[in-house]
């Protein structure tokens, strides 16, 4: 099956007045419709900056150095900007933490969702207010008729999250970014939100890159790509990353995160990822904190090796040396 | 049993919407809630987002004040306390928010943002100043060096320490930890987590830690007590919480099991149990008539007709996960 989305060695810099540094490291991973991957990681591990480079939004001072971000066949990282605009928002959607954030309050919660209609298709204004309430209904919104005219402070967050997510809808797209889209909510309405994303998937065939601090929803996915340090450390299915994570920073978050034991010190990883300057250093940038830590580390970078089913960038799966 | 060090009677808020007078109507943000802390203990309160959580922390800290009931404070009454008793009497109520760029001034220093409490509350300047704040970066787990950078100049769970260390600087007997570690990535909250525990452990400080966050309760709690639309459903011991909640809405939250709707908009209650509409075993009696926080074996108390045994519902799936 041809990849929706396909990410190939991505390299990207930031330049800073101490110099330039690689923030994402030749990162790659395939997106296939209807198919759901999760990027996790510590902040600063670059999940984010991974979203918005598929976007093509990038803050100011970094920059793609090598790499290609393939769209349905589509390199969008060598198209002018004005063929790239059209795809914001159109064959790629995606929705954010903060739903107040991205909606204007003064308008409408209908209305934006119409506007967007109308950016991504040559529809009049009654045309688009149908489209949009008819998107409205498919996110789940209730009574959309009536929440039309509403500012977006007369809504709840859930239901915030669900005009952001028919926003994101309006462009007909192949791919969905959800960045923490959950993060925001409490547990029974995050779970809707989740319920509600994994249905469009689903129903529409949609690509969806999710991503997420929360394990057990980024267990939830078809696929798992780690990333530390600007690099991908593991990727894995779903459901063995959820059992058997391969790579120890992917074992030392899991367990980070799997507090079982009341009032006890949780397995906290010690340390801090490394300083941007000391990425490029010829080690594994996970070293100083690994407990598994032995010589070759400190001398070599390691490369995504096989792990079970998985991968993982760790000296612990590489073959014996001939 | 020791006196409590925190005891809430009857605490009840109601905001009153703007517009005209006729048509002025009060949302119930809290609603009769009662509870007690013990010394060094930690009472988690869980709950959604507009079920009141935030409030009773605001209120606890006499940032915010209640429309009726009352507080005590190691037995004195510290909703009546004003001027110069209050302010010598916040040394023992600190807070803690989720996003620490609320609480520290990003032009600020780091060392006074945590200095500023220990002049205020303890009258400390000069070298001994100094010393103490050296001592407390420390006591989070910061290089004193850090005292000259500003908030910026630090990733989120590390600004999350300096706060945590801003409000232990006066000495508190009871910080409000408002949802601590939700802005934070696994590895930082584990870090977060870990300190509280540690702080507790050294200092015999008291925590309301207000959370949605399950399983950072399950990680810090002595007992936890979940609010619903401001009014409280549930309160019971962690370990038997964990073990079987009683009531369906906090065996939903607990199993993270997406519920029905959204809870209630404050202007707009049902009438009975507040949960009734969303409840998967609610009954005629649930919505005629709201159910009382009733005292049952093992400490602990729930507000509902039929609190059946919930565990049976709650029983996590895939045990061989490392991931739960």
């Amino acid at each position: 099956m041809t990849a929706s989305l396909s990410v190939r060695d991505l390299t990207v810099v930031l330049e800073t007045g101490g110099g330039t540094f690689p923030v994402l490291d030749g990162v790659s991973f395939d997106l296939a419709p209807g198919q759901s991957r999760a990027l996790v990681g510590e902040s600063g591990g670059g999940k984010t900056l991974l979203a918005r480079a598929v976007m093509r939004l990038l803050p100011p001072a970094a920059r793609v150095r090598a790499g290609a971000v393939l769209l349905d066949g589509v390199d969008l990282l060598r198209i002018p900007e004005r063929e790239m605009a059209p795809r914001r928002g159109g064959a790629i959607g995606w929705v954010f933490q903060e739903p107040l954030d991205a909606l204007d309050p003064v308008r409408s919660v209908g209305s934006q969702v119409a506007e967007a209609v109308r950016r991504h298709s040559a529809s009049g204004a009654r045309e688009a207010r149908a489209r949009a309430i008819a998107l409205l209904q498919e996110a789940g919104l209730a009574e959309a008729a009536r929440r039309f005219d509403d500012p977006p402070h007369a809504l709840s967050g859930g239901m915030r999250q669900r005009v952001m997510i028919a926003a994101a809808l309006a462009g007909d797209p192949s791919v969905l970014i959800a960045d923490e889209p959950t993060a925001a909510l409490d547990p029974p309405l995050a779970s809707q939100v989740v319920a509600l994303i994994d249905r469009l998937r689903r129903e529409r065939g949609l690509a969806l890159l999710h991503v997420t601090h929360d394990l057990r929803r980024a267990a939830e996915c078809d696929r798992v790509s780690v990333l530390y340090a600007g690099r991908i450390v593991e990727e894995a299915s779903g459901a063995d990353f959820a059992r058997t994570p391969r790579h120890p920073y992917a074992a030392a978050l899991a367990a980070s995160a799997a507090a079982r034991t009341p009032r006890r010190r949780l397995p906290a990883i010690p340390g801090a990822p490394p300083a941007l300057a000391d990425r490029a250093a010829p080690r594994c940038a996970f070293a100083p904190r690994c407990p598994q830590v032995f010589g070759r580390c400190g001398e070599e970078k390691p490369e995504l090796y096989p792990a079970g089913a998985s991968r993982a960038r760790c000296f612990l799966y590489a073959p014996e040396a001939a | 049993m020791t006196e409590p060090i925190l005891r809430v009677e009857g605490l009840s808020k109601t905001f009153v919407s703007g517009g005209a007078l006729r048509t002025r109507r009060g949302a119930e943000a809290l609603d009769d809630v009662s509870f007690t802390l013990g010394p060094g203990e930690t009472l988690a309160v869980a709950g959604e987002s507009g079920s009141g959580k935030t409030t009773l922390g605001m209120i606890v800290a006499r940032l915010e004040e209640p429309s009726a009931g009352e507080i005590r404070l190691d037995g004195v009454d510290w909703l009546a306390l004003s001027g110069k008793a209050l302010r010598r009497a916040r040394k023992d109520v600190q807070i803690v928010f989720q996003d620490p760029a609320t609480s520290l001034d990003p032009r600020l220093r780091v060392g006074e943002s945590i200095a500023e409490p220990l002049r205020a509350l303890r009258g400390l300047s000069g070298r001994a100043l100094d010393a103490r704040v050296g001592e407390l970066l420390v006591s989070v787990g910061l290089d004193p060096a850090a005292a000259q950078r500003r908030p910026r100049d630090f990733s989120g769970g590390e600004r999350q320490r300096i706060a945590i260390a801003r409000a232990i600087a006066p000495g508190p007997r009871l910080v409000v930890c408002d949802e601590p570690v939700a802005a934070l990535d696994p590895s930082a909250r584990a870090n977060v987590l870990n300190l509280l525990l540690e702080l507790r452990e050294r200092t015999g400080v008291a925590y309301l830690f207000i959370s949605h966050d399950m399983e950072a309760i399950r990680s810090v709690a002595d007992r936890v007590a979940v609010l619903y639309a401001g009014r409280l459903v549930e309160e019971a011991p962690a370990e038997e919480f964990f073990a079987g909640p009683r009531h369906p809405y906090s065996a939903a939250l607990l199993a993270g099991r997406a519920l029905a709707g959204e809870p209630p908009p404050a202007l707009d209650l049902p009438s009975g149990c507040r949960f009734h509409p969303r409840c998967p075993s609610a009954r005629p009696r649930c919505a005629a008539e709201a159910p009382h926080l009733r005292p049952e074996p093992g400490g602990r108390r729930a507000a509902c007709f039929f609190p059946a045994e919930q565990a049976e519902k709650t029983k996590l799936s895939g045990a061989d996960r490392v991931i739960g």
